[in-house]
């Protein structure tokens, strides 16, 4: 392309654009939400032990202590600077890397730090960052649903249900401000085809979601899109691609785990918020939440929360070709503080469950 | 090395850089020194830390390039000033493949700029255009295949 560079080369900034250019002025920074914790945000520190997507409820005892006392320095973790990108020119993204320099999640030392309802600091890890393809054009395909499928809507509380209640919908996807719908469409025979949960808010129209989910297979689409980006998260390929336009941005993710497969895509008008909110979306799915619950009997009880297919109409569950119903086990723990798991399997005997 | 004295030693090596891109993305030149602009008031605004002159230059790309995708995305029609009458060819072979190229969809006259006249890789241009490296080698031979076309094998690209 000899001529075409000799063109280009002979294209300069004007004297008018390079006094423009040194004369620009950084833009008014707005504040994030955790640097007016100041120096509380500066001291915080954690303590591990809750698994790889614990939740550190920091409200109740003084920063850097737990209800048994001071964290000692053997396993609190102490802030950290944001990471200095290393590799080549082009090597894979890190904060502050180019590929998507609008897109990062709030974070102090690898954890999303913000508040809660009640005036405390509320943790988690970090949010999955997630690398999007920019769509230009879309190819629409022709989507056929299989014959003999049938949709039936799914209530407020069957919705709840699945998605196992208010402290998930607020805390870990934060949708508890969008007005909530869903429905399954179901094979003849009432095993499940495909899940959504939508949500809405506002009226402007451009505040909304979806959650497409279906079992061994990445819920069937209309739309194709060539410009996504396989991002590998947790052990599974999350394609990822979205689109700005001049009122809303959306963000959509699909992948497959744990023989199920899942289509998310979030619009607003806010785009970090979501791409945050895809990004909890994948954190959930990819890595459940474990809830920590201690009651006056001292019986723990740690559970691994993820959707909670047992809620969709009770019409079967999806067949994944083993003859086992999928549900997600609970772990329990005993007086003395020995584990078990309880899971459902209507095909197999179960052994008798302990008293608690 | 102060803000001032880094933004204007940016300035200084890569203006010409990135308003050749946009240029090429853009085929507007009005609009090429827009995102020139908010190119450098990103930077003002991240304040990276770069490791070298590679990911300097490569961190300014990639934010020219998607502000410019930003750009076309909002355009409402296609732009009305001819780029070689702002900045003219040296010589008539030039000339021709350059309006060969900027007939080319933005998707391919990105990938061709920033292959042919910049010298990246197909996996550094995925990277920089937030594509698929398959994606932009579809494009660069999409593009090859317009272009031979266009200037019948009458001029060696």
């Amino acid at each position: 392309m000899k001529k075409y560079n000799e063109y280009m080369d002979g294209v300069t900034v004007s004297d008018t654009l390079h006094e423009k250019l040194k004369h620009l002025e950084a833009p008014k920074k707005k504040p994030q939400t955790w640097k007016k914790y100041g120096a509380m945000a500066a001291a915080l520190v954690l303590v591990l032990g809750l698994g790889a997507w614990g939740v550190s409820r920091m409200s109740g005892p003084e920063l850097g202590q737990t209800a048994e006392g001071p964290v000692s320095s053997s396993n609190a973790i102490e802030i950290a600077p944001e990471p200095v990108p290393s590799g080549g020119p082009l090597t894979e993204p890190v904060p502050g890397d180019p590929v998507d320099p609008n897109a990062r999640p709030t974070t102090i030392g690898g954890y999303e730090v913000h508040s809660d309802a009640f005036g405390g600091i509320v943790s988690f890890h970090m949010l999955p960052y997630i690398e999007y393809g920019q769509v230009e054009e879309d190819t629409a395909a022709s989507l056929a649903l299989p014959l003999g499928v049938y949709r039936r809507e799914l209530t407020a509380e069957e919705v709840n249900a699945i998605l196992n209640g208010e402290n998930i919908i607020g805390t870990h996807l934060d949708w508890s401000q969008y007005d909530l719908g869903g429905y399954a469409l179901l094979h003849e025979d009432g095993t499940l085809f495909m899940l959504v949960i939508h949500g809405s808010k506002g009226n402007s129209g451009m505040e909304h979601f979806v959650l497409e989910v279906a079992p061994g297979h990445i819920p069937a689409t209309c739309m194709v899109y060539e410009e996504s980006v396989v991002n590998e998260i947790n052990g599974a390929e999350v394609t990822a691609d979205g689109h700005d336009g001049k009122l809303a941005s959306t963000r959509r993710v699909s992948f497959l785990y744990d023989e199920f497969g899942y289509r998310f895509e979030v619009t607003g008008a806010d785009k970090e918020d979501v791409e945050r909110k895809v990004s909890r979306l994948v954190r959930f799915i990819l890595g459940g939440v474990n809830e920590f619950v201690e009651n006056g009997d001292k019986d723990y009880r740690v559970t691994d929360i993820r959707l909670n297919f047992s809620a969709v109409p009770a019409v079967g569950m999806p067949d994944t070709g083993s003859g086992t119903v999928i549900v997600p086990p609970e772990t329990l723990y005993d007086e003395n503080g020995n584990a078990y798991t309880q899971g459902y399997d209507p095909s197999a005997s179960q052994p008798p469950v302990p008293e608690p | 090395m102060n803000d001032t004295n880094r933004l204007e030693a940016l300035i200084d090596r890569y203006e010409n850089t990135l308003l050749r891109a946009a240029l090429a993305i853009l085929g507007d030149p009005y609009e090429a020194e827009d995102a020139v602009q908010d190119t450098y008031l990103c930077y003002l605004e991240k304040c990276p830390d770069f490791r070298d002159e590679g990911h300097e230059k490569a961190w300014l790309l990639t934010v020219c390039a998607n502000g410019c995708k930003s750009r076309l995305r909002q355009r409402k029609s296609r732009p009305t000033t001819e780029l070689l009458d702002i900045y003219p060819a040296p010589d008539r072979d030039s000339g021709e493949v350059a309006e060969a190229v900027l007939a080319l969809p933005a998707n391919q006259r990105a990938a061709v700029h920033l292959f042919y006249y910049e010298g990246y890789s197909t996996q550094e241009i995925a990277r920089i255009l937030g594509q698929r490296p398959g994606t932009v080698r579809s494009h660069l031979s999409r593009a090859r295949e317009t272009l031979r076309r266009e200037l019948k094998g009458e001029l060696e690209l």
